[in-house]
């Protein structure tokens, strides 16, 4: 199903971008004048709201504030081109053709610039999904009463005006928009399609995970928020130079929402979409709104309230979709997009016999608000080995993993972690540690679900290195044992199944896929036979077996005592928050400490299973 | 000390239009940015009625009722399919709103601006200072509102409900409590705190179909630094109060707002819980 969507995908692409190209053909035969400079105008637009699709359509960041970086375009083109009075009277205005290239260098850079402050600002760690959007609507709303605050160089309330570069004429006009649209749409298509817009979608779907694997999500968003201004900026800086004019409301809340409608009806997540819209809509608008100027505003309400509460997929894929399949048939057969190949063996020296630590953990204290869950724990984990760690619920198995893959944690006592040199553990950032080698397995399955399995075993293996932004990985090099989970889990004939269709079961094993494909050092496995049945849970062991066997260290979290006692090399009990007793499986089954201890609830343990 | 009755009038200003945001945040987890525009119907009702020879409060009372019936009527239409669906979902749909509402008042009513007369005329002198009397009327009445809602919140079984929901509304469905009730009820509540805002706040300033919307992201800002308390929606209130006033006083309104703004920014980076007083 997915696959078939994937080929049905490109075939949309292409009939989408011949629509595009004839469009940018055929207008200029058309000759008339107003026509072609409409045309033109649309296509300054067109890249206006692609450059917001990726970044709310593609990194689902809801940027309400867009209008802001096409403004800045726009008005360092206009401030360069023209020389204003102290009040903001237009004095004398238009230059040669250098200045306006150089004004259109200043205004991306300086887009780009003011986006990666904000964005560095706003995207903090633990600032929510929703600030993002109230700042850009509190910069819009506060850059266009702004404006008219500062005339020596913006004009002020009648803002900056007559300065269009001469050099051109319409019908030029029109090709050097039209070729700016089709590049900027082309570097986004291949940016999208690449192994980088891969990761952008994995963000949009489930930050936290994209962390785990990882990834530093900040850095990729404010790469990603500066990027669309900069493009944004430089189709202001296009209007600009071929307008002549530039205030206060392109600045606005207004326009920004606008910018939103064109995404929203072209279709959020699709380049080809927004820019086929906006310039539908711009032609079809501009007549509209020169003869019902109220109307046409309403009309831009409506469009909104009726895309976002009923249309979500917004108008064009729909019909696109339908087109597309006229053309195939509905039986069209997609071709295998990825698949895993045998990479080399995860780089980990074999195990060593004086069995050192790896991880080293003294009075580890750790409370969620008043509720204390870690009360003390000493352990020290060993390389190489397969450490369970079993106790009733409530013991702090789980809080403890959390509180080792996430050095930010407000924890009390001494962690470090010895693969090389000795790291302390405070204050490292999940991605930070990821990235050294520490990965997870989370108990509950965290998918990207959008994504397939393969892409997001595609993603696994870069392990925290920002994937090629234009290739596109077909063969994953993944180590040996990556296939075998594969095999064992039956993902290896659904890799082009998205994650959302996926059983309890399977992704489970798509989870510790993931967690082995970043060739680990050392993996946390949150109750990996969770959901499965006897004989997938013998599978799993075996492969336990195999990981440790090729020097990963491995923690395991396990309720099944049975199939704790098959594969442990230690077994750590974990009781009230403290560590109980270690050692060898058959001596923890023989202790009278943990019987005692713990009778009735290991009793019950075995029952479940 | 005309800045310090500024001040209070501006608090009182940001309380009387946030207060309707701040229930619709609370307890819905929804943004409305057609808040604004709500307050625009009822101003444009407010003058429709007084044209009409309707004395002023009559107005003001059918203003209000016009928003609350347009509030039930949004919620109905488009508010309730948003329940659970994305944050910026739901600001696109109540922003498409507000275009909607502006635009059909600008179609019928013309976008010049136009005035209402205050029901209240003349001044008092106090502490060297005179005072508007319909400015201390306002003052006087969001007082009176915040106490009734605060006093509502504590003491009463409604107020009970509208903390469970507010805190946790998986469990207040889970014991029995019509939770999408108490969200439609709210959403037009909500509404017609924004009919009692318009129709109070007409006479203060000129009426066109923009009304009010410059005061759109500054309560919006204060309503996230409000934590979700009301406490913390007067602390908020208070703080861009202050900033408008004193900003207004050495600089100038449009600089004070986009102060305003920008001090909310600020604040809820470095406090993205709100303005709350810890509880231990």
């Amino acid at each position: 199903m997915a696959a078939a969507l994937a080929s049905r995908r490109t075939v949309l692409a292409c009939l989408s971008a011949a629509a595009l190209v004839g469009a940018a053909m055929t207008g200029a035969l058309i000759g008339d004048a107003y026509v072609t400079m409409l045309l033109a105008q649309s296509f300054t637009y067109a890249i206006a709201a692609i450059s917001l699709d990726l970044v709310w359509g593609y990194a689902g960041i809801p940027e309400l504030g867009h209008s802001l970086w096409f403004g800045i375009g726009a008005l360092c083109v206009g401030s360069m081109t023209t020389s204003v009075s102290e009040t903001g009277g237009v004095l004398a205005a238009g230059a040669d053709a250098t200045t306006y290239i150089l004004a259109a260098a200043v205004g991306v850079v300086l887009a780009a610039a003011m986006a990666a402050i904000v964005g560095w600002y706003a995207f903090s760690r633990g600032a929510t999904h929703f600030y993002i959007a109230v700042v850009g609507l509190a910069l819009a709303a506060a850059a266009q009463p702004a404006y008219s605050q500062f005339p020596r160089y913006t004009g002020g309330e009648g803002g900056l005006f007559g300065f269009a570069y001469e050099g051109f004429s319409n019908a030029e006009w029109y090709y050097v928009s039209a070729a700016v649209l089709l590049c900027v749409t082309a570097f986004l298509i291949v940016l999208v399609r690449s192994d980088f817009g891969l990761l952008l979608r994995a963000v949009r779907d489930n930050e936290r995970r994209v962390r785990y694997l990882g990834f530093n999500v900040e850095r990729i968003k404010i790469a990603i928020y500066s990027l669309g201004a900069a493009l944004a900026g430089l189709a202001g800086a296009l209007y600009a130079a071929m307008e002549g004019a530039v205030s206060a409301p392109l600045f606005g809340t207004l326009f920004a929402t606008e910018m939103m409608v064109w995404v929203a009806v072209g279709g959020r997540g699709t380049i080809l979409g927004p820019a086929i819209g906006t310039i539908a809509l711009g032609l079809g608008g501009s007549k509209l709104s020169a003869a019902f100027p109220l109307e046409w505003s309403l009309f831009l309400g409506l469009a909104l309230v009726l895309i976002v509460v009923f249309f979500q997929a917004g108008v064009l894929p729909p019909i696109a979709r339908g087109l597309a399949r006229a053309v195939l048939g509905s039986g069209h057969k997609a071709e295998q997009n990825r698949s895993l190949v045998a990479g080399r063996e995860t780089a980990v020296p074999a195990r060593d016999a004086s069995a050192s630590a790896a991880i080293e953990i003294s009075g580890l204290f750790f409370a969620y608000g008043g509720l204390r869950v870690l009360r003390g724990v000493n352990l020290e984990i060993l390389k190489g080995e397969l450490l369970c760690i079993v106790g009733p619920n409530g013991a702090g198995k789980s809080t403890l993993i959390e509180v080792l893959t996430d050095g930010a944690r407000n924890f009390a006592g001494q962690v470090a972690f010895l693969l090389g040199d000795r790291v302390e553990h405070q204050g490292r950032q999940q991605d930070v540690i990821a990235r050294s080698g520490v990965v997870r397995k989370f108990q509950v399955p965290s998918l990207f679900p959008s994504m397939t399995v393969a892409e997001h075993i595609l993603l696994a293996t870069s392990n925290g290195r920002w994937p090629s932004v234009w290739r596109r990985t077909h063969a994953i090099g993944v180590p040996p044992v990556v296939e075998a989970i594969c095999a064992a889990s039956g993902l290896t004939g659904r890799l082009e199944e998205v994650a959302a269709d996926l059983s309890h079961g399977v992704a489970q094993g798509l989870e510790m896929a993931m967690a082995v494909a970043t060739r680990p050092r050392i993996v946390f496995m949150d109750e990996p036979t969770a959901g499965l049945s006897a004989v997938e849970r013998a599978v799993v062991g075996d492969l336990l077996r195999v990981l440790a066997k090729s020097g990963i260290t491995v923690v395991l979290v396990e309720h099944d005592l049975d199939f704790v006692e098959r594969i442990a090399d230690r077994v750590a009990v974990l009781h009230e928050g403290r560590v109980l007793e270690v050692g060898a499986p058959s001596q923890i089954a023989q202790s009278d400490v943990v019987r005692g201890a713990y009778l009735g609830s290991f009793e019950l343990e075995k029952g479940d299973h | 000390m005309g800045v310090v009755f500024d001040a209070i009038f501006s608090v009182s200003v940001f309380l009387l239009v946030s207060i309707g945001l701040f229930v619709i945040l609370g307890l819905m987890n929804i943004v409305n940015l057609a808040h604004t525009a709500f307050m625009a119907v009822a101003v444009y009702a407010e003058l429709y009625f007084t044209g009409h020879g309707w004395n002023f409060w009559l107005s003001a009372a059918a203003g209000v009722a016009v928003t609350t019936l347009l509030g039930a009527i949004v919620e109905f239409a488009i508010v309730r399919r948003l329940y659970g669906r994305h944050i910026d979902d739901t600001i696109l749909a109540t922003w498409g709103v507000s275009l909607i509402l502006v635009q059909v008042l600008a179609i019928a009513f013309g976008s010049t601006t136009t005035s209402v007369a205050p029901p209240l005329s003349g001044s008092v002198k106090f502490l060297g200072e005179l005072l508007s009397i319909y400015r201390i009327f306002i003052v006087a009445t969001v007082a009176t509102v915040v106490a009734a809602m605060a006093a509502v919140i504590r003491f009463s079984k409604a107020g009970l409900i509208v903390r469970m929901v507010m805190t946790n509304e998986p469990l207040a469905r889970g014991v029995g409590i019509n939770t999408g009730m108490v969200q439609r009820l709210t959403f037009v509540a909500g509404a017609a705190f924004a009919g009692l805002a318009g129709t109070l706040l007409g006479p203060t300033q000129g009426i066109s179909p923009s009304f009010a919307s410059s005061l759109l992201a500054s309560t919006f800002l204060i309503v996230l630094m409000s934590g979700r308390r009301l406490s913390g929606l007067l602390f908020a209130c208070v703080a861009a109060g202050l900033a408008q006033t004193l900003f207004s006083a050495y600089g100038n309104p449009v600089i004070a707002n986009v102060m305003v703004i920008c001090t909310a920014v600020v604040v809820l980076r470095l406090k993205p819980e709100g303005l709350i007083w810890p509880r231990h």
